[in-house]
This record gives C-alpha cells, structure tokens and sequence, in this order.
C-alpha cells in the first residue's frame, strides 16, 4: 500500500479517495480477506425490461454529454453573427444532418422519460414488480410515439 | 465475520450526489423539454429574433441554470459509469480526470457565451 486514507485525512487525500471512490487501507489485521461475489456478465443474465430501460438510461447518458459541446459550439456560432447564423442553418438543412438531429433529440427524450420513470421509483412509485414493468415499456412506447411526432416536424 | 464500514467502497458515501443528480435532472428536464418544443414548434428564422429569444435577461439566466445541472448531471452520471465499468484504478483515474477537465471547459465556455465574453 502506497499510502493510508482514512477519515482523519487531509483534503488532498480526501479528494483523492472521492476521485476514485477508493478506501486504501490496510487489510484488518484481525480480518480474513473479503472476497464477495461478483457476477456481472451481461452475455449471460437474462435482464428484465426494466433492467433494459436502464441500461439504455445509461447509453443515452453517454450519448448526451458527447453531444453536449457540440451543442455549446452550434450555439454559440450561431449567436455571434448573421454570418454564423446563417453557417449552422446551412449545416443542419440537409436531410442526413437532420436524422441526426431527430436522432439526438429522441435520445435526450428517452433519457427523460426513463428519468422520469426513476424519479418516480425513488417516490416508491410503480415499484412492484407489474407496473414497474408496465412503466418501463411506457418509456419505450413514448419515444416511439416522439419519434412519430418530431420526425413528422424536424424532417418534414 | 464483522465488516468494518470503510472497508466495503463507497458505503456511506454518495448521497449528496444522489441528491444533486435528481434535482439537477429536474432542472434540466424541464428547460430541455421546453428548448426542444420552442425550437421544434417555432424554428428561429434570423438572427435577430434568435439572438432575442435566446439572450433575453429571463432566457440567458434560465440558460445558465440548465448548463449548470447538466454539468452537474453529466458529472455525477459520467463518474457513476467509470465506478461500475472501470475497474484499473490508473485507467480510472485518467478517464475521470480528462471527463471533469472537459466539463470544466464547457462550463467556462458556455458562462463566456452567456456573458457576454465570446
């Protein structure tokens, strides 16, 4: 062990510990060395619905904060001028960029209607086993149901 | 076998940013679906009406407030990601760090754009 971080410990190593989420500390000397068991291959557990819905919460995450300075330069190059403006409408007008962009946007809603359906779980609402499931299609259904309505807006 | 507490990981820990991360999703919920419905429903045309709408005093501070959850958002979501899926603890730490330099950048960028600076 490199170093010991406990709760006594200064700021530096606390932030260290907060940074990785790691206790390093000496193994008890009078404790025998923990092994739990670990079983987390996703070829092999055969996931619920719900366990689908959020491992799909987690992609579109993802997906979210590439697109997030993307985002922030379209903004701002359209915002700084009418020269600008007038580039990032020309960007987005063809039809391929515009799948992209109903792409992106389906991907922020499916990000908010499985937050929601998680907001919703942590009020203890919809938690038994039925409706949880029921739920989780919901969120499936309801981004089919925006793909329909905003392919219909951004494409037509 | 008795387990002492701070030996079991993140137990005990976490839930301030439990906390952040779902009020942070409300905030930018609901600007986010309001952005996307406005933009969808009434696509700005030229740029002084945009430059209006979006840089009006309500709009510029709401704008604020959704970059700041969603950074905070995308922090706590990002970091809960590389906790699960990275367990070398030198890939881990590159990653994390490299992720919250590029936050940090686009929180410096996006308080530029909305003051005024770029």
């Amino acid at each position: 062990m490199l170093f010991i971080i406990n709760d006594n410990a200064g700021p530096i190593k606390k932030a260290f510990k907060y940074w990785l989420c790691v206790d390093i500390l000496p193994p008890p000397m009078n404790a025998a060395p923990q092994k739990r068991p670990v079983y987390l291959n996703l070829f092999q557990i055969r996931l619920p619905i719900g366990g689908m819905v959020s491992i799909l919460h987690r992609v579109t995450g993802v997906l979210l904060v590439l697109a997030l300075p993307l985002a922030v330069f379209l903004l701002q190059r359209s915002l700084e001028s009418a020269a600008g403006f007038a580039q990032v409408s020309a960007w987005l007008s063809p039809w391929p960029v515009r799948v992209l962009l109903l792409l992106l946007a389906l991907t922020f809603l499916q990000h908010l209607y499985s937050g929601i359906r998680h907001l919703l779980l942590d009020l203890d609402i919809g938690v038994d086993r039925s409706s949880s499931r029921n739920s989780a299609w919901l969120t499936l259904v309801a981004t089919a149901l925006s793909a329909v309505a905003l392919g219909w807006l951004i494409l037509a | 076998m008795k387990i002492q507490p701070q030996y079991i990981g993140s137990t005990r820990r976490g839930l301030g940013e439990w906390f952040a991360q779902r009020v942070s999703a409300v905030v930018a919920a609901a600007f986010g679906l309001y952005f996307l419905v406005a933009l969808c429903l009434a696509p700005p045309t030229d740029l002084e009406t945009w430059r209006a709408w979006v840089l009006g005093g309500g709009m510029r501070l709401a704008l604020g407030l959704f970059f700041a959850a969603t950074l905070i958002h995308a922090w706590i979501g990002m970091r809960s990601v590389f906790l699960d899926y990275l367990k070398p603890m030198s890939l881990r730490l590159v990653v994390s760090t490299a992720t919250g330099l590029g936050l940090a950048v686009i929180a410096l960028w996006v308080a530029a754009l909305l003051l005024g600076a770029v």
